[in-house]
C-alpha cells in the first residue's frame, strides 16, 4: 500500500497530465476520422492511451486504467493491422475520452456508476473477443442505457418551503437517484444579515441531470412542491449530454466533497503553464527592483547630510524612472503569464461541429484561424459558453440543409469559421457561417409578434439594429428555438456574458450568404487605461477603450426630443446620458453651462455621457466587485488610484440602458 | 433507530394497512383514530412523520395539521395528508396549512412506501 502523501502528490501531478493527454487524444481521434489509414495518427492515439493507462494506474486510478486498457487494446489491433479504423470505433473512442474525464473527476476511489463506461465497453466488445469472454464487471453493472436524456432544471423554492416540512436538499438528493447530477446553487436571493430569517429559504438551484428516466420521473420528484415553487424542466439533446458529460458528477460526490469535486474539476483552468524563460525574467526583474529600492535610503541620508536639494531631486527622478520602468516590465511579464492561446477555446469546437453535423444531418466544415492569438486567461474561460452557443446556432439555424444549399446553388458542405485576432488593446473573435443569413424583415415581424418592440419602433430600425433583435431577452424562447440550440437560453445570455466582460457583439449578415458574429473584448481584462472623472464629488473611471472622444458642449447645442436629450457632436446626433442621474446622485441643473461629454462607442450605437469634470488619464488594474456591488451591472469593477483612493469603474456598454426616458439634464 | 411515524385515521382498515406496510419496512408506527387524539399523541411523543386522513370526527386532518405546525417540535416535520380522489380540491387548502404532500386513496402499498421514503429522506 502506497503512502497516502506520496499518492496525493502523484495524483496532483497526474491530473493536469491526464487533461493534456485527453485533449491530445481527442484531437488525434478527430484527425484520424478524416484520415483513417494514417498510421502516425493511430500511433499517436495508442501512445496517449498507453500513457494514460500507465500513469493512471501509478496514481491510483485503477478503474480508469482498467477501462483505458480495453480501448487501448482496440487501437493496438488497428496498429497491428488486425482491425481497421471505422467511424463507430472513433465514436466509441471519443466517448471513451469523455468517460475518462468523468472518471478523473470522480477521483481514484469512486465506485459510482458511470453509464458511459458500460456504453463504451459494449461498443468495443465486438472487436475484443477476450472482453466478451471476461464480461468485465463494468459491463455487467453498467448495461448500456436505453436512452440517455439530459435535462436542466431550474428550481426556485418558495421562501416558506420549510414550513411545509419539505427540505429542498432532500429533493436534490432524490434527483441524484435518477442519474448523474450537477447542481449549482444560486445565492443571489440571499438577504443582508439584518434581514435574514433563518426559517426562510433564500436559495435557488440550477440542476443538470443526465438520466435514463423520462421527464415525468423528474416532475414526480417535485410533485408536492410544484404548485408553490418555480420549477422549469427543459430537455436538452443527447448531444449536449455527450459533449458535456465530463462536467457531470454523481450528486453524492458533490454533496459530500463539494470542495474536492470542484477542485479537481478546475484542474485545467486553475493551473497555468508558464514558459520558464518568463519565470527567469520575473526573477531578474524582481532582483533589479530590489536594487533600485536600495538607492532610496542613500538618497535620504545625503539630504540629511545637507547635499544640494537640486542634485538629490535629480537623482530621485532618475531612480524613480528606473523603478517605474522595472515595475512596468514586471507587470507586463506577469500579465503575459496570464495569456493563453485562443486554441484553448477553439479546440473543443472541432468535436462540437462534427457532432452537430451528424445530429442535424448537415455537412459542416469548421475553419479556424488565429489560434495562436494570446488572450487573457479570464477571457478564455468566460468565452467558451457564449461561443458554443453562437456556433450551435450557426449550425442549427444558419447552415441550411444539404438539399436547400444545393437548390440555392451553394456547395452542399456548409462552413463555419472561427477566428481570433487582436486590434490594439481589443481582442476580436468572429464566428462566421455561410448559411442562409438573417432576414431583417422577418426578425422585425417576429419581434412585433412577440411584443418586444412596437411597429413604430421596428420601422425606424436599420438592418444592423434589426439583427440585434436576436440578442433581445425573450426573443429566442421555447417555441422558437429547436432542441439543439438549447431551449429557454437565448442569445441574450450570450450578450449578457459578453457585456459582463466589457465587450460588445456586432452582427453582420446577408440573406443567402451567411452571418458573422463579431465579439470585441478588451484583450486584457486586468490592466486598462481609463479617464478619471468627477460627478457630484464622486470620482469614477470610464474605461478608455470605449471612449471615442471627449468634448465640451454648450448646453445650447443640445435639445430635447421626446424626453431624450440629444446633441450634435461632430456631425452625428447622439443621445446624452447624465451620469449623475443614472447613478441617482443629485443631477444638478446645469443651466447654460458647457457640458463635459464623453462620447462612447457602444455596440448599440454611440452615445454621450455627461459628467461634471474630466480629471485625467489613469492606468488602472480593474478588480471585480464583491458583495452587494457585484450585482450592480453599472460597474465593471473597482480600481485603486495613485493616491490610494478607490474609484469605481463604469460599464459604459450598459449605462445607456439605465438611462430613463424621463430624465432631464 | 427506526423512524417513528404517526398514522391518524378514523378507519381501522386504513390504519392497519398503513401500519402493516410501514412496520414491515422497518418503521415504528403509532396509531390515532382522530385529529384530537393525534395532536395529543404528537405532543406527548416525538415523530419523524405524521400521516393523516382529512375527514375525521372531532378534529379534521387540516385542523390537526394547523395544530401541529403551532407546536415548535412540529414546525418543520413532514406531514402527509391522505385524501380521496374527490377531495383533491383540499390539496390547496392542505398546502396552505403546511402539508408536505399527499397520497390519494385507494393506494397500493408501494405507493405509500414511495411517498414515505420521499418525505423522510
Amino acid at each position: 500500500m502506497m503512502d497516502t502523501e506520496v499518492l496525493e502528490q502523484l495524483q496532483a501531478a497526474f491530473l493536469p497530465e491526464a487533461a493534456d493527454l485527453l485533449a491530445d487524444l481527442g484531437d488525434a481521434l478527430l484527425a484520424l476520422e478524416l484520415d483513417p489509414l494514417n498510421s502516425d495518427l493511430v500511433n499517436r492515439v495508442f501512445r496517449a492511451m498507453h500513457t494514460l493507462k500507465g500513469s493512471g494506474a501509478t496514481a491510483g486510478f485503477r478503474r480508469l486504467a482498467n477501462f483505458v486498457h480495453h480501448v487501448e487494446e482496440v487501437f493496438n489491433r488497428i496498429r497491428n493491422h488486425e482491425l481497421t479504423t471505422t467511424p463507430e470505433l472513433i465514436d466509441a473512442a471519443l466517448k471513451a475520452t469523455d468517460c475518462c474525464g468523468l472518471l478523473l473527476k470522480l477521483g481514484s476511489n469512486s465506485e459510482s456508476n458511470v453509464p458511459l463506461e458500460g456504453e463504451v465497453l459494449a461498443a468495443i466488445s465486438p472487436y475484443l473477443p477476450e472482453l466478451k469472454a471476461v464480461r468485465s464487471k463494468a459491463v455487467e453493472t453498467c448495461a448500456p442505457p436505453d436512452e440517455l436524456h439530459r435535462y436542466t432544471i431550474d428550481f426556485a423554492p418558495t421562501r416558506e418551503i420549510f414550513f411545509s416540512g419539505t427540505d429542498p436538499a432532500s429533493l436534490l438528493l432524490e434527483l441524484g437517484d435518477l442519474g448523474l447530477v450537477e447542481v449549482r446553487c444560486d445565492t443571489e436571493g440571499l438577504t443582508t444579515r439584518d434581514e435574514f430569517e433563518p426559517e426562510q429559504c433564500y436559495l435557488k438551484w440550477h440542476i443538470s441531470i443526465q438520466t435514463k428516466h423520462p421527464e415525468g420521473a423528474l416532475r414526480a420528484v417535485f410533485q408536492f412542491v410544484e404548485d408553490d415553487c418555480g420549477i422549469l424542466i427543459t430537455e436538452q439533446t443527447l448531444l449536449h449530454a455527450n459533449e458535456s458529460v465530463t462536467s457531470l458528477v454523481p450528486l453524492s460526490d458533490t454533496v459530500d466533497t463539494s470542495s474536492t469535486a470542484t477542485g479537481s474539476a478546475a484542474v485545467s483552468t486553475q493551473d497555468v503553464r508558464v514558459d520558464s524563460a518568463k519565470l527567469d525574467a520575473l526573477m531578474r526583474l524582481a532582483g533589479e527592483l530590489l536594487v533600485a529600492r536600495g538607492a532610496l535610503p542613500g538618497l535620504a541620508s545625503r539630504l540629511e547630510k545637507g547635499d544640494s536639494l537640486e542634485a538629490v531631486a535629480k537623482e530621485i527622478r532618475i531612480e524613480g524612472a528606473k523603478a517605474s520602468r522595472l515595475a512596468n516590465e514586471l507587470q507586463a511579464t506577469v500579465m503575459s503569464m496570464r495569456m493563453l492561446p485562443a486554441r484553448q477555446i477553439f479546440r473543443r469546437f472541432t468535436r462540437l461541429v462534427r457532432d452537430l453535423g451528424r445530429t442535424l444531418d448537415k455537412e459542416i466544415e469548421l475553419y479556424v484561424s488565429g489560434e495562436e492569438t494570446q488572450l487573457d486567461k479570464t477571457l478564455i474561460e468566460a468565452l467558451g459558453e457564449p461561443l458554443m452557443h453562437i456556433v450551435r446556432n450557426a449550425a442549427d439555424h444558419g447552415i441550411e440543409s444539404k438539399a436547400e444549399r444545393i437548390e440555392a446553388g451553394k456547395s452542399a458542405v456548409g462552413t463555419i469559421s472561427l477566428s481570433a485576432s487582436t486590434r490594439g488593446s481589443i481582442a476580436v473573435i468572429e464566428v462566421r457561417d455561410d448559411g442562409k443569413g438573417l432576414d431583417a424583415r422577418k426578425l422585425k415581424h417576429r419581434a412585433v409578434e412577440k411584443g418586444l418592440y412596437s411597429e413604430a419602433e421596428v420601422a425606424t430600425m436599420n438592418e444592423e439594429a434589426a439583427y440585434r433583435i436576436i440578442l433581445a431577452a425573450g426573443f429566442s424562447t421555447i417555441d422558437q428555438v429547436t432542441d439543439l440550440s438549447g431551449r429557454g437560453v437565448g442569445m441574450d445570455v450570450v450578450r449578457d456574458s459578453v457585456e459582463a466582460m466589457r465587450g460588445s457583439i456586432f452582427i453582420e449578415s446577408a440573406v443567402g450568404k451567411g452571418t458573422c458574429f463579431r465579439i470585441e473584448l478588451p484583450a486584457n481584462l486586468m490592466v486598462t487605461k481609463g479617464i478619471l472623472i468627477a460627478v457630484e464629488n464622486q470620482r469614477l473611471v470610464l474605461p478608455m477603450d470605449s471612449i471615442r472622444s471627449m468634448v465640451k458642449l454648450p448646453m445650447s447645442l443640445t435639445r430635447c426630443l421626446q424626453g431624450q436629450r440629444i446633441a450634435h457632436v461632430r456631425g452625428a446626433v447622439i443621445p446624452l446620458v447624465s451620469l449623475a442621474q443614472v447613478l441617482c446622485l443629485n443631477g444638478l441643473d446645469d443651466g447654460d453651462c458647457d457640458l463635459s461629454v464623453a462620447v462612447i462607442d457602444a455596440a448599440s450605437g454611440p452615445y454621450g455621457i455627461v459628467v461634471d469634470q474630466f480629471i485625467g488619464e489613469v492606468e488602472i488594474v480593474v478588480k471585480p466587485l464583491s458583495g452587494v456591488l457585484a450585482h450592480m451591472p453599472e460597474y465593471v469593477g473597482s480600481a485603486i488610484m495613485g493616491d490610494g483612493a478607490t474609484a469605481l469603474v463604469m460599464n459604459t456598454e450598459l449605462l445607456m440602458k439605465f438611462n430613463s426616458h424621463e430624465q432631464r439634464l | 433507530m427506526p423512524k417513528k411515524i404517526l398514522i391518524v385515521d378514523d378507519s381501522l382498515t386504513m390504519r392497519q394497512l398503513v401500519k402493516m406496510t410501514l412496520t414491515r419496512s422497518g418503521y415504528e408506527v403509532v396509531e390515532a383514530e382522530d385529529g384530537q387524539k393525534g395532536l395529543q399523541k404528537a405532543s406527548q411523543d416525538s415523530f419523524d412523520l405524521v400521516l393523516s386522513d382529512i375527514n375525521m370526527p372531532n378534529m379534521t386532518g387540516l385542523d390537526l395539521l394547523r395544530g401541529l405546525r403551532k407546536l415548535a417540535a412540529y414546525k418543520f416535520t413532514p406531514v402527509v395528508l391522505i385524501t380521496t380522489e374527490s377531495g383533491l380540491e383540499k390539496k390547496q387548502e392542505g398546502k396552505a396549512a403546511g402539508a408536505t404532500g399527499w397520497i390519494v386513496k385507494p393506494f397500493e402499498q408501494e405507493q405509500l412506501l414511495a411517498v414515505v421514503t420521499k418525505v423522510l429522506r
